[in-house]
């Protein structure tokens, strides 16, 4: 027989309930941000594949036209975005481009041309949120005249999140000489000219003589700063427009950036640098993406040796590169 | 007895659970005064870049040149060097922020030069001539 005792009803304890409670706030506490890991794992995964597939295109427009892309067109002043256009399935988007006409002036050019409003999933990085040009305070960097079409009432520009490789800026690791740069200047810095892409001349893989598994061509600039970090531009426009190829120019380069600032440190730092010298970086955790001249997509930590980083930047330095990057 | 030897596994965990990964390699801070033809620089930024050619490797150090004043140490706002041959470029602007210029209009084309930093916290004062 049981006792009456033991036969009798009895609840749970608060102190029993209090517990298991615990227990599950601390399993959920360990499982939330396992999520947002892997969120942000499938957010770098999507950007590589974004990568890859601009590199294969470089590879196809070269094969196609028998060099890779220059970082714009020295006469309509169109991205290397805008050429490639046909070799990233666009080619109905291509179409509508005007790819003959010359701009010859560099104030109006292709900023407020309508197809900047178009965004393609391929030139965003799906971990960077902002999309389109920054417009007000605290960037007081962009004008109204940068809208489509360019008046206050014009809506703002679809921004890419990569970039061309112009050049490291800098000095070589073992000469110790300064790397070739254009002789125009653009708020004090002038462009670099041994990276892989430049807006001048018939660049072919072969020139690519560090290797193009040693030598970057687009990286990732996808962050958005507190104070000045959005200088985005349309991904149409390509820099200094000029009808025809000037010596020294351009000036100023809005599909590629210099390497000669270290990758992530100084938007993280709030500071603002010249527009050729706006550093690499993502908002990925430790580092960026980017493709290689041999198509290929790495990682790159943000603790990157600076030498290093350079001498992957530049095509032909003859630099040696140690493994660790 | 085995209280004691409780109490030491609970230090031993504590010690291997909280001492934790320490890879960040020393930085020294550099602070000082940049000034162009005697007058301080308005808003600038000076970098220092680790010069490869006379071994000096590592990572960029940087930061804000503000009333001709800069400091490495300001958190956030810059990063030391860990010492040896850099290449020094300081650019300076007059500090009257504008739409598509926020620091204003360049004062002078980037100065660059080379220079061996000690492996310590230091000063460094320098001042751009006039016509450079």
């Amino acid at each position: 027989m049981f006792s009456p005792v033991l036969r009798a009803r009895r609840g749970f304890t608060l102190i029993e309930l209090l517990v298991v409670i615990a227990i599950i706030a601390i399993l959920i506490g360990l499982l939330l941000p396992a999520v947002q890991k892997v969120r942000e794992a499938a957010a770098r995964m999507k950007c590589q594949n974004n990568l890859k597939q601009i590199g294969v295109a470089f590879h196809n427009y070269h094969d196609a036209t028998g060099k890779i892309p220059n970082a714009y067109d020295a006469g309509t002043g169109l991205s290397w975005h805008v050429l490639i256009l046909p070799q990233i399935e666009q080619e109905n988007l291509y179409k509508r481009f005007d790819t003959t006409t010359a701009n010859p002036a560099h104030t109006s050019a292709n900023r407020n041309d309508p197809n900047g409003l178009v965004k393609l999933a391929t030139y965003l990085c799906p971990s960077c949120p902002l999309t389109e040009q920054a417009f007000g305070a605290p960037n007081n960097t962009n004008g109204d005249t940068d809208r489509i079409p360019g008046t206050a009432a014009g809506s703002p520009a679809a921004i890419p999140h990569y970039y061309g490789v112009n050049g490291p800026r800098g000095t070589h690791p073992t000469t110790g000489a300064l790397y070739p740069v254009g002789t125009t200047l653009h708020e004090n810095v002038p462009v670099a000219t041994s990276g892989m892409l430049q807006r001048d001349g018939n660049n072919k893989l072969i020139d690519v003589t560090d290797g193009t598994s040693n030598t970057l061509m687009i990286a990732e600039m996808s962050w958005v700063s507190a104070q000045y970090g959005t200088r985005y531009r349309t991904w149409v426009r390509g820099g200094e427009e000029y009808a025809g190829v000037v010596a020294g120019r351009p000036s100023f380069v809005v599909s590629g950036r210099n390497v000669t600032n270290a990758i992530n440190s100084i938007f993280t730092a709030n500071l603002i640098v010249p527009y050729n010298d706006i550093p690499f970086g993502s908002m990925h955790s430790g580092g960026m993406n980017a493709a290689f001249g041999d198509g290929s997509v790495r990682f790159l930590r943000q603790s990157i040796d600076m030498p290093t980083y350079r001498s992957l930047a530049s095509r032909n330095g003859g630099e040696v590169l140690s493994a660790n990057y | 007895m085995i209280r004691s030897l409780g109490l030491a596994a609970s230090l031993f965990a504590g010690a291997v659970l909280f001492t934790g990964c320490t890879t960040d390699e020393q930085l020294h801070d550099v602070s000082g005064t940049i000034t162009h033809d005697g007058k301080p620089i308005p808003k600038g930024l000076i970098f220092f870049d680790p010069d490869a050619a006379k071994g000096t490797t590592g990572l960029q150090g940087f930061a804000n040149i503000e009333g001709g004043h800069f400091d490495t140490a300001l958190p956030g706002k810059g990063k030391g060097i860990r010492g040896g041959t850099y290449s020094v470029r300081i650019l300076a602007f007059d500090g009257k922020e504008a739409p598509e210029s926020p620091f204003g209009k360049g004062l002078f084309p980037e100065h660059q030069f080379t220079k061996e930093f000690p492996s310590q916290k230091q000063t460094f004062d320098y001042d751009v001539k006039k016509g450079k």
